[in-house]
């Protein structure tokens, strides 16, 4: 095996990248898993979370042009990778597998 | 918002501490971006809020996550690439375990601030009292120390007590010793000091023989040391001076070597300035020559104040010399059997004379007490830990299932108790330079030895650095081994079960009654020590000593040689001191009244005693005749002195109110007669001294200071008791401050040479009194309330923990129906248990702390229901607080998600 599992919060992380697509900036990403979880994000663990998928592989970044004009810090653009999205699909297979065959209890009402 | 400022600058402080937490790159640089647009886009969105606290903690939270993990490289041990683990160095992997453990203090912020905290409190009572220890024990500041020794003579079965030799012994053993290189001598003595460079004062100094210096290897800075030729009765009148006085007194003039000064009355002539920092032999700053002639003088007898020591030759062991003085001793006891009978000759180590095996013995005591605190606070975060680990245990289950060694999981475990002691060191580090540099100011006019320096130095570090390990590994290793043992699949199949069988509860509630017990102990000595000093420096000592001045003088013999030159000072200095402008009233006294007056024993009439020991005691201050006016004191009956108590008047006697009660208790005293004999220890019961007769009783000035012993006690008038030492008592309308130079002046106008002593209000000196014993008490106090703070931490890891194991029994019982009352109360009630069982053993340990330091209370009693009441109380409230917040938890646990809980 190439890569190891993915955990929850680096799913989350992969997936609210892939959501904003080319506005995938640090703090659009960290609000889309905020507003989509409904949970606080702590700026640590996102950040920290970032550096490790970036070191495993699963993510790249490049600088962009900041939209606000008042920034004078470099913006990164984060990307996933196809190795990244390999581990997407393979989190993907194995929680549907799981999930096979207990809709009807689990459904919401 | 202020049109001026559209670009705010987030806080400094937290942009500085992002630049040292995070990467130097554009990685680092775009995340401090983030926070910063995050700010402007929050201050843009609300007008007039500032948001530079939020930008602060913010900074604080992300830089120390993302600065401590990028400098500590964590990567955990547990989840890794399949069987593609890259070896790791031993430095790497101690930096990854030290990063778990900086990772769990982030997580639990609350359990680690206890932690350190208690670590702190036990690292920083035992360094500050092992400072203290180290200060006053150091090694004596003179070159090879060990060679130095102390001789004098030992009375045969009481080996701690120092007879120092007389003129004769000194001189035939300085003739006849050879194993050491010189035998030196100093006698201590006061020095009065006079001349036009300040007011004349009173210091310490000694007579030192001429090799005293070469014996310790110290010579003058400036000028020489004494010559032999110095050392002969009628030899010239030098004098050597210490760095200090010489810079104190004379402001550091180098002119000042060959001129004269004024010592006791005598010019002298300055041949050297002894370096800087030295003091001989022990605080004293001046020295002049020995000059004292044995002839004359009979074997065994004279003053027995010469203390004698050398160094021994090179090569000489301690063994031989003593060997040698004992064959010396023995020539004079053949030669005078009597008075050298049962006593031998003593040679030890200098320093062993000078701190005492009694300090050593006293300093390691205290050391152990402190030491027992460390203990306390090992056992705490050990308790703190196991109630962490209970609940996790199941987790640490799983992680050695997926492989993860024992010795791991037990360094992972270890390596947060070590962070949380580094912690603790550097906070205890802390609190040892703050506590060595309390002690030793509080100390400092008290410390018999100018050496003496308890404030935190290298080897105190060095000893912090130790206790941080040994703490580390004591907090963690229990807890480790224990955890570390589960086996795996119980955990697993057992589910929240499963620390029942940790069995570490009883362990757990023990250390917490010894955590009771030790502070119980401390606190109740402490305040049985503390009680006497504290209501006395509140008690009413019978009189109004807010506007009093005081002060002391002192006839020299040279100057003073008899009681008519006594009586003739006094009589001229009194209407000197009364006419001083802001002075209401002026007296003498030979003990400040509301400090210990001396004790003599005393003869009734027509009582017939047996032995001199039968002889009733009582305190005795002896007073010029308005003492009591100036006190503004009346007489409780018949007449206070006055100017006819004079040496031609008859001898007479006030008595106080408790001397009357105690001797006699049915009749009036005015008229009866005593005979005070002047001394504690009379040799015979001669009764055929002055019988003085009462007239007067006056109420208790508290004639017996502190203690509560015999306050009963007389008043002799001075004219008819004259005295070469008198302390000076004035009642001011004003600052009694404001009079010090006034009454300096007075002094002088009589006798420009002689000094005033200690000028100052009579307050001050009563607080003075108790110095040394609130130093005691408040080292007793801090280190029980430490004990006390830990045990509760103690405690309520323990509670905690119990309440964590119990969730399901508690949820189920409140399911049946259960009052939250009876299970707050069960709680609270084990809690409570351990407290009581820890008050028993502690009142056990107060009576054995008690009797240990037994002279140092100022009541007779070894027990005080009252402090063990109040200390009892203390720790009960504590007890309670401690069990309320896990009792609380208990309480709030919800039936049905405990039972879900699995």
């Amino acid at each position: 095996m190439a890569a190891s599992p993915l955990g929850e919060f680096e799913q989350l992380v992969l997936l609210a990248i892939l959501q904003r697509g080319d506005k995938a900036f640090g703090l659009e990403v960290r609000s889309e898993i905020e507003e989509c979880t409904g949970r606080q994000v702590s700026r640590g663990a996102f950040y920290t979370t970032l550096d490790r998928l970036e070191k495993k592989g699963y993510l790249e970044w490049e600088e962009a042009t900041p939209m606000d004009r008042d920034r004078t810090a470099p913006l990164r653009r984060f990307k996933v990778t196809p190795v990244g999205l390999a581990a997407l699909r393979a989190s993907r297979r194995a929680l549907q597998a799981l999930w096979r065959g207990l809709d009807e209890i689990l459904e919401e009402s | 918002m202020n049109p001026g400022a559209r670009e705010p600058r987030p806080p400094r402080l937290g942009e500085k501490f992002l630049e040292w937490t995070l990467p130097v790159d554009v990685s680092g640089e775009s995340i401090k971006g983030d926070l910063d647009q995050e700010y402007r886009q929050l201050r843009d969105a609300s007008l007039g809020r500032s948001f530079r606290g939020w930008y602060l903690w913010e900074a604080m939270k992300l830089g120390v996550r993302i600065g401590v993990l990028r400098f500590l490289r964590v990567r955990s041990p547990f989840v890794r690439g399949s069987g593609k683990r890259p070896r790791m160095g031993a430095g790497e992997r101690i930096l990854q375990e030290f990063g778990h453990g900086t990772r769990f203090v982030v997580r639990s912020p609350g359990l680690a601030l206890f932690a350190v905290a208690a670590m702190g409190l036990g690292i920083g009572a035992t360094a500050t009292m092992f400072s203290t220890s180290h200060g006053l024990l150091r090694d004596l500041p003179y070159v090879e120390p060990d060679r130095l020794v102390y001789v004098g003579w030992e009375r045969i079965g009481e080996p701690n007590d120092d007879v120092e030799l007389t003129v004769s012994e000194l001189a035939e053993w300085r003739e006849s010793q050879s194993t050491l290189e010189a035998l030196a001598a100093a006698r201590v003595q006061t020095m009065d000091l006079a001349g036009t460079e300040g007011p004349p004062e009173r210091i310490s100094g000694a007579q030192v023989t001429a090799d005293a210096f070469e014996a310790v290897r110290v010579q003058p800075t400036w000028g020489r040391s004494f010559l032999p030729e110095e050392e002969v009765v009628g030899g010239p009148d030098v004098v050597l001076l210490s760095h200090g006085l010489w810079t104190r007194r004379y402001g550091a003039d180098p002119q000042l070597l060959g001129r004269t000064i004024r010592v006791n009355g005598t010019e002298r002539t300055v041949v050297g300035i002894m370096p800087e920092g030295f003091r001989f032999p022990e605080v004293e700053d001046v020295w002049i020559p020995l000059q004292v002639d044995a002839a004359g003088e009979e074997p065994g007898e004279g003053v027995r104040r010469f203390r004698a020591f050398g160094r021994l030759r090179e090569g000489v062991a301690l063994e031989e010399a003593r060997a040698e003085f004992e064959t010396l001793a023995r020539r004079f006891e053949q030669a005078n059997p009597e008075a050298y009978q049962g006593y031998a000759s003593r040679l030890i180590r200098y320093y062993e004379y000078f701190v005492g095996l009694d300090a050593i013995i006293i300093m390691n005591t205290l050391l152990l007490i402190a030491s027992f605190v460390l203990l306390i606070a090992c056992a705490s975060v050990a308790n703190l830990f196991l109630a962490r680990a209970a609940g996790r245990s199941r987790d640490l289950a799983v992680r050695s299932a997926m492989g993860a060694s024992r010795g791991r999981i037990i360094g992972q475990l270890l390596s947060e108790t070590m962070v949380i002691s580094v912690m603790g060191g550097v906070l205890g580090a802390g609190i040892a330079y703050v506590g060595g540099a309390l002690v030793q100011r509080s100390l400092a006019a008290q410390l018999p030895f100018y050496w003496m320096d308890t404030r935190a130095d290298g080897t105190v570090l060095v000893f912090v650095g130790l206790l941080v390990l040994l703490a580390g590994v004591l907090a963690g290793i229990f807890p480790a081994l224990k955890v570390s043992g589960i086996g795996v699949s119980e955990v697993l199949k057992d589910g929240d079960r499963a620390s029942s069988f940790l069995r570490l509860g009883r362990l757990s509630r023990m250390l917490v009654v010894a955590e009771v017990t030790l502070s119980f102990g401390l606190l109740a000595t402490a305040g049985m020590m503390g009680k006497g000093p504290l209501l006395w420096n509140q008690s009413n000592p019978g009189f109004d000593s807010s506007r009093m001045f005081s002060g002391e003088v002192s006839l020299r013999p040279e100057q003073y040689p008899g009681a008519e030159d006594w009586t003739r000072f006094y009589q001229e200095l009194l209407p000197r001191l009364e006419t001083v402008p802001g002075v209401r009233a002026a007296t003498l006294s030979s003990s400040l009244p509301g400090l210990q007056a001396s004790t003599w024993r005393f003869h009734e009439r027509g009582v017939v005693y047996d032995r001199t020991v039968d002889l009733p005691l009582t305190r005795v201050s002896t007073v010029a005749p308005h003492f009591f006016r100036t006190l503004d004191v009346e007489a409780v009956e018949g007449r206070l002195f006055d100017d006819g108590d004079n040496a031609d008047g008859d001898p007479v006697v006030i008595i106080n109110r408790s001397f009357a009660d105690r001797f006699f208790p049915d009749e009036s005293p005015l008229g009866l007669q005593i005979l005070p004999r002047g001394q504690m220890f009379p040799r015979d019961l001669d009764d055929q001294g002055t019988w003085v007769t009462v007239v007067g009783v006056v109420p208790d000035l508290r004639m017996n200071g502190p203690r509560q012993e015999r306050p009963e006690g007389i008043y002799l008038p001075l004219p008819q008791r004259p005295q070469s030492y008198m302390n000076i008592l004035l009642q001011s309308s004003a600052d009694p401050e404001d009079l010090i130079p006034l009454v300096r002046a007075s002094v002088a106008g009589l006798d420009p040479d002689l000094p005033l002593n200690l000028p100052r209000t009579l307050q001050v000196s009563l607080a003075e009194e108790m110095r040394a014993e609130v130093v005691l008490v408040s080292l007793l106090a801090v280190s029980g309330s430490i004990a006390l703070l830990l045990a509760s931490v103690g405690l309520f890891g323990v509670l905690a923990f119990a309440v964590r194991r119990r969730t399901r029994e508690i949820g189920i019982r409140m399911a049946l129906g259960a009052e939250v009352r009876s299970v707050l109360w069960q709680t609270l009630q084990s809690g409570l248990t351990q407290v009581t069982m820890g008050l028993v053993g502690g009142a056990l340990l107060a009576l054995t702390l008690s009797s240990l330091v037994r002279d140092l209370f100022f009541a007779e009693k070894m027990m005080d229901w009252g402090v063990y009441g109040v200390v009892s109380a203390l720790m009960l409230g504590t007890g309670i607080a401690a069990s309320l917040i896990p009792a609380a938890r208990a309480t709030r646990v919800n039936p049905v998600e405990a039972l879900r809980q699995d």
